[in-house]
C-alpha cells in the first residue's frame, strides 16, 4: 500500500520532470539500486560544492539508472550532513558529496568520535582543484619569494583573509606561514564573497582561494596572482608557478570533492557507484568543469582512502604545529 | 546626450531580449512561484530557488537567470500578504510590515493594506532598478568603500535609530533587543570557532534559523493567543470590492514620502552585501516613526508603517544585484546561486559581463521591469482572494497555517530541529505578548547583534586593536556622529515631553 503510493508519486514526479523537459529519463536497468539516490550536500544551496553536485546529478542519474537528487543538509559546519549519511542504511541510496571540510571539521572537533576516513565508506574522489595565492596590487610583492621577503621585513603587517576559521583557505595560509616562517595576521570572514570584496578594496593583502569567479579581476589588474598551491602546476594555469617551486617542496593545498557512502557500504555497491561515476565523465563535461577551475577525475575507492589518509596527516600536522585550537 | 542614447540603446536591447517568448515565460513562472513562496509562511527565497535550480541546466542562461531572479524579488512581494492578514510574516523582511499592516486588517482595511503594499513594492523596486541602470559603477565604487569599520558604525546607527521603535516602554524595547542579541549569539564564534550556547548540538553550530525565530515569535504566538481567547482574531470581512481596496485620498497623501524615503533607504542597504532587506525595512520603519508628527499612530494601523518597509525591502532586493553583477562576487546564498547559473553555462561572472554579454545583462535588467509589472498584475486580482481567506473558520485556517509553517521552516535546512525552534519561539512570543513586550526588536537584535560583533572584531583585527579607527575613517565617523545626534535628539524630545507631562499633571492637580 505504502510502497505503491510512493511509487505512484515517483512516477508522477518523473512524468512531470519529463514534461518540463528535465531530460535524461533514467534507463531503468535491472542492475539499479532499487530506488532514487539522494546525494547529500552539507551546505546550503548555491555554493561551489552544491553547484558541482547538481551538475553531476543528471549524468549520474543516467549512468546509474536511478534518479539522483541533491539534498542540502547544511549546519554544524558540515557535521549535520555528514552524520545523516554516516548513519544511513548502507544500500547506496544515501551518499555524501563531501569536501575537505568533511575531514577538517572532524579533526578539529572530534564530534561523536567518528573517523571520516574509516567510518564513512570512500567511493571516489571526483574533482580536485589547486587554490591560488592572490593579492591586492598594493602589496609590494609579485611572487611568493617577494611576499616572503616583504612579510619578513614587516612582521605581522600582512593581512590574510579567508572564507572562515578552520576552512581550507585558513589552513593553507597557516601552512604557508609555517613553511616560509613568516608571520601573517589571519582575518576570517563568513564566506569567500565578503573576504574577496575586502581583498578587492585593498583592506586585506592576500587570500588563498579558488580562482573561480576571480580570474577576471586578475586579468583586469584589480588583483594579482602570485602562485597556485598544488603539487604541480595547475592545468588551467600552466604559466603560473606553484608555491612549492618557490623553495617549499611538498607544499600542497588542494581542495577536493568526493563521494562518500555510509558506514559499512558493501563493496559491490561501492564498485557499482564508482563505475557509474566513471561512466558520467565525458570530454565535454571535463572541459566545462575545467573552465570552472576544477579537474574532473574519478579515483578508485582505494586511491581515495589513501588520499584521505594522507590529507588528514597533513592537516593534523599543520593544525598541531600552528596551534589552531577550538575551545 | 550621448550617454542617454547609449542607455536607450541598451534599454532597447534589453527589452528585445526580455520580451522573447521563452524569457517572458520563465520570468512569469519565476515571479508567480516567488509570490507563492512569499505568501506561504516560512518557505523562503532560497528554498524556492533551489527547487527550480535543476531546471536551469536545460534553459539558456538568460532564461535561467530571469527565472531565478523573478523568484528572488517575487518572494518579497508575497511576503507581506500574510503579515498583514494574519500577523504572520511570509518572509523575515516582511516582519515589520505586520506592525501596522495587521492592525489595518483588524479594522477592516486589509484590502487597502494589500493594495498599497503592492504599490509600495512596485515603486520601491522601480526606484531600485532605475538606480541600477544608471548608477551601477558609482554605486559599486561606494560599496567597496565599506569595510568592517564602516559596517560597524552603520549598524550602530541602525540600532540607535530603531531602538526607540517600540511604542510604550523604551526599557521593554531595549530588553527585547538584548534578548534578540542573545539568541543571535548561538553558534560558533566565527573568529575562534568557540561554541556558544550550542550544548554540543551540531545543528546549532550555524546558529538559530531566522525563519524559525520569525515564524515562532510572530505567527505561532498569534495563533496561540487566538486559541486562548477562544475566538478568531481575524476581522470579519463583509465583501471585497475594488472600491474597498482603494486607498482614501488621505492614505495616498500620507504614503507619498514614506514610499520614496523607504526606497532610498532600501536601495542603500541593498548595495551593501550582507545587510539586505530585513535591516532596510526596520530602519525605514523607524525613520518614518521618528519623523512623523503623530508617532502615536504607529502600531495602530498607520499606512506609513507599511509603505516604507515594503518599498524598502523591494528596493533592496533590486539593488542587491549591483555588487553581485558588477563584481561577480555574491553577497548572499541566493546571489551565489544566480552566479552559479552563469558558471554552469560557461559564462564568467564579473565586471566584463556587461561588455561581453550585453544582451544577457540588459535583458535581465529589463526583465526586472517586466517581472515587477507582472507581479502587479498577479497580486492585485489576488487581493480579493487573500482577504476572503480570512473568512475561513479558524478551526480550519489555523491548522492549515501550522502545517505550512512547519513545511516552510523545515524546507530551509531539511532539519527537524528548526520545527522545535518554531514551537519554542512561539511560546516565548506568547509570553512576550502577555507581558506586552514588543517583538520586532527581538528580531532586530537577532539580525543586528551578530553583525555588529562580526564587524567590530574584524575592524579591531585590521586596526590591530586601535579603537580610534572608528572616528579616523571618515565614513565611519559620519555614521557615529549621526548616531550621537539621533541619541541627543531623542533625549531632548524625551525631556520636553516629560516636562510637558509634568506641567499638565501639575495643572491637573491645581485645577482640582
Amino acid at each position: 500500500m505504502h510502497v505503491s503510493i510512493s511509487r505512484r508519486i515517483q512516477a508522477i514526479c518523473l512524468a512531470a520532470g519529463m514534461a518540463l523537459g528535465l531530460g535524461s529519463a533514467p534507463a531503468l536497468s535491472q542492475a539499479g539500486l532499487g530506488g532514487p539516490v539522494s546525494l547529500v550536500v552539507a551546505y546550503a544551496p548555491g555554493g561551489a560544492t552544491d553547484l558541482m553536485a547538481r551538475t553531476l546529478s543528471d549524468p549520474l542519474s543516467a549512468a546509474l539508472g536511478e534518479t539522483v537528487l541533491v539534498e542540502n543538509r547544511p549546519g554544524g559546519g558540515t557535521i549535520v550532513g555528514t552524520l545523516s549519511v554516516l548513519n544511513a542504511a548502507p544500500d547506496g541510496r544515501t551518499l555524501l558529496y563531501g569536501t575537505n571540510a568533511t575531514l577538517l571539521n572532524q579533526i578539529l572537533r572530534d564530534y561523536e568520535n567518528y573517523d571520516p576516513v574509516e567510518d564513512l565508506t570512500p567511493v571516489a574522489v571526483v574533482a580536485t582543484q589547486p587554490l591560488a595565492v592572490i593579492a591586492h596590487p598594493s602589496l609590494p610583492a609579485d611572487t611568493i619569494e617577494e611576499l616572503v621577503a616583504h612579510a619578513r621585513a614587516n612582521p605581522g603587517a600582512v593581512n590574510f583573509a579567508s572564507s572562515g576559521n578552520t576552512s581550507l583557505q585558513h589552513i593553507a595560509g597557516e601552512m604557508l606561514g609555517s613553511v616560509a616562517e613568516i608571520d601573517m595576521l589571519h582575518i576570517p570572514y563568513s564566506g569567500a564573497g565578503p573576504a574577496l570584496i575586502d581583498l578587492l578594496a585593498g583592506r586585506a593583502d592576500i587570500m588563498i582561494t579558488s580562482l573561480v569567479g576571480v580570474r577576471e579581476h586578475i586579468e583586469s589588474g584589480a588583483l594579482k596572482l602570485l602562485a597556485t598551491t598544488g603539487p604541480e602546476r595547475s592545468p588551467s594555469d600552466p604559466d603560473v608557478p606553484t608555491v612549492a617551486e618557490a623553495g617549499y617542496p611538498g607544499f600542497n593545498a588542494m581542495s577536493f570533492q568526493a563521494v562518500f557512502g555510509p558506514r559499512d557500504l558493501p563493496d559491490e555497491i561501492v564498485a557499482k557507484l564508482n563505475e557509474g561515476l566513471r561512466e558520467l565523465v565525458t570530454d565535454e563535461l571535463k572541459a566545462s568543469i575545467l573552465q570552472r577551475g576544477m579537474v574532473l577525475e574519478i579515483s578508485s575507492p582505494e586511491e581515495m582512502r589513501a588520499y584521505l589518509t594522507e590529507q588528514r596527516e597533513t592537516f593534523s600536522r599543520i593544525i598541531s604545529e600552528t596551534g589552531i585550537v577550538l575551545q | 546626450m550621448d550617454a542617454a542614447s547609449v542607455l536607450l540603446g541598451n534599454i532597447a536591447l534589453g527589452l528585445g531580449t526580455a520580451l522573447q517568448p521563452e524569457n517572458l515565460f520563465y520570468c512569469a513562472l519565476g515571479v508567480f512561484l516567488g509570490t507563492l513562496a512569499g505568501v506561504i509562511p516560512g518557505i523562503g527565497t532560497l528554498a524556492a530557488m533551489s527547487l527550480l535550480f535543476p531546471l536551469t541546466f536545460h534553459l539558456g542562461p538568460t532564461a535561467a537567470l530571469v527565472m531565478l531572479a523573478g523568484i528572488y524579488y517575487g518572494t518579497t512581494y508575497g511576503g507581506s500578504t500574510t503579515s498583514i492578514l494574519l500577523n504572520l510574516p511570509g518572509t523575515p523582511s516582511a516582519s515589520v510590515t505586520a506592525i501596522d499592516g495587521y492592525p489595518m486588517a483588524q479594522t477592516g482595511r486589509a484590502g487597502v493594506a494589500l493594495f498599497m503594499t503592492t504599490v509600495a513594492s512596485f515603486v520601491g523596486a522601480s526606484i531600485g532598478i532605475m538606480l541600477m541602470m544608471i548608477f551601477s559603477p558609482a554605486i559599486v565604487g561606494i560599496a567597496l568603500q565599506f569595510g568592517s569599520t564602516e559596517y560597524f558604525s552603520l549598524m550602530v546607527l541602525g540600532l540607535v535609530v530603531a531602538a526607540t521603535m517600540s511604542a510604550d516602554s523604551p526599557l521593554k524595547g531595549l530588553s527585547a533587543i538584548v534578548v534578540g542579541i542573545l539568541f543571535g549569539l548561538v553558534g560558533l564564534d566565527i573568529y575562534t570557532g568557540a561554541e556558544r550556547f550550542t550544548f554540543g548540538v551540531p545543528s546549532l553550530f550555524d546558529g538559530i534559523s531566522i525563519v524559525a525565530l520569525a515564524m515562532g515569535l510572530f505567527g505561532i504566538s498569534e495563533i496561540i493567543g487566538s486559541i486562548r481567547s477562544g475566538e478568531s482574531r481575524v476581522a470579519a470581512i463583509e465583501k471585497v470590492s475594488m472600491r474597498s481596496m482603494l486607498p482614501s485620498r488621505d492614505d495616498v497623501r500620507r504614503s507619498r514620502w514614506p514610499l520614496l524615503r523607504g526606497a532610498g533607504v532600501g536601495s542603500f542597504f541593498g548595495t551593501l552585501p550582507g545587510t539586505g532587506g530585513t535591516i532596510a525595512s526596520f530602519v525605514s520603519y523607524a525613520i518614518e516613526k521618528r519623523i512623523s508628527r503623530e508617532p502615536e499612530r504607529f502600531g495602530k494601523g498607520a499606512i506609513e508603517g507599511i509603505m516604507a518597509p515594503e518599498s524598502s525591502n523591494n528596493a533592496a532586493d533590486q539593488t542587491a544585484f549591483i555588487p553581485t553583477m558588477a563584481l561577480g562576487i555574491p553577497g548572499t546564498a541566493s546571489m551565489a546561486m544566480m552566479l552559479g547559473v552563469l558558471m554552469i553555462h560557461g559564462l564568467s561572472p564579473g565586471p566584463s559581463l556587461l561588455g561581453n554579454q550585453p544582451a544577457l545583462f540588459w535583458g535581465l535588467i529589463m526583465s526586472f521591469w517586466i517581472g515587477n509589472l507582472l507581479l502587479l498584475l498577479i497580486n492585485i486580482p489576488m487581493i480579493g482572494l487573500w482577504v476572503r481567506l480570512l473568512n475561513t473558520p479558524y478551526n480550519y485556517l489555523y491548522p492549515a497555517i501550522l502545517v505550512f509553517v512547519c513545511l516552510g521552516t523545515y524546507s530551509v535546512a531539511n532539519n527537524t530541529i528548526d520545527i522545535w525552534f518554531v514551537i519554542l519561539f512561539g511560546a516565548i512570543g506568547y509570553g512576550a505578548r502577555l507581558l506586552s513586550y514588543p517583538m520586532p526588536p527581538i528580531l532586530l537584535g537577532f539580525v543586528l547583534g551578530p553583525l555588529i560583533e562580526e564587524h567590530f572584531r574584524r575592524a579591531m583585527l585590521y586596526s590591530r586593536g586601535d579603537l580610534t579607527t572608528f572616528v579616523t575613517q571618515p565614513i565611519s565617523a559620519t555614521f557615529l556622529a549621526l548616531s550621537a545626534l539621533v541619541l541627543m535628539l531623542s533625549v531632548a524630545m524625551w525631556l520636553i515631553r516629560t516636562t510637558r507631562h509634568a506641567e499638565k499633571a501639575d495643572g491637573g492637580t491645581a485645577g482640582q
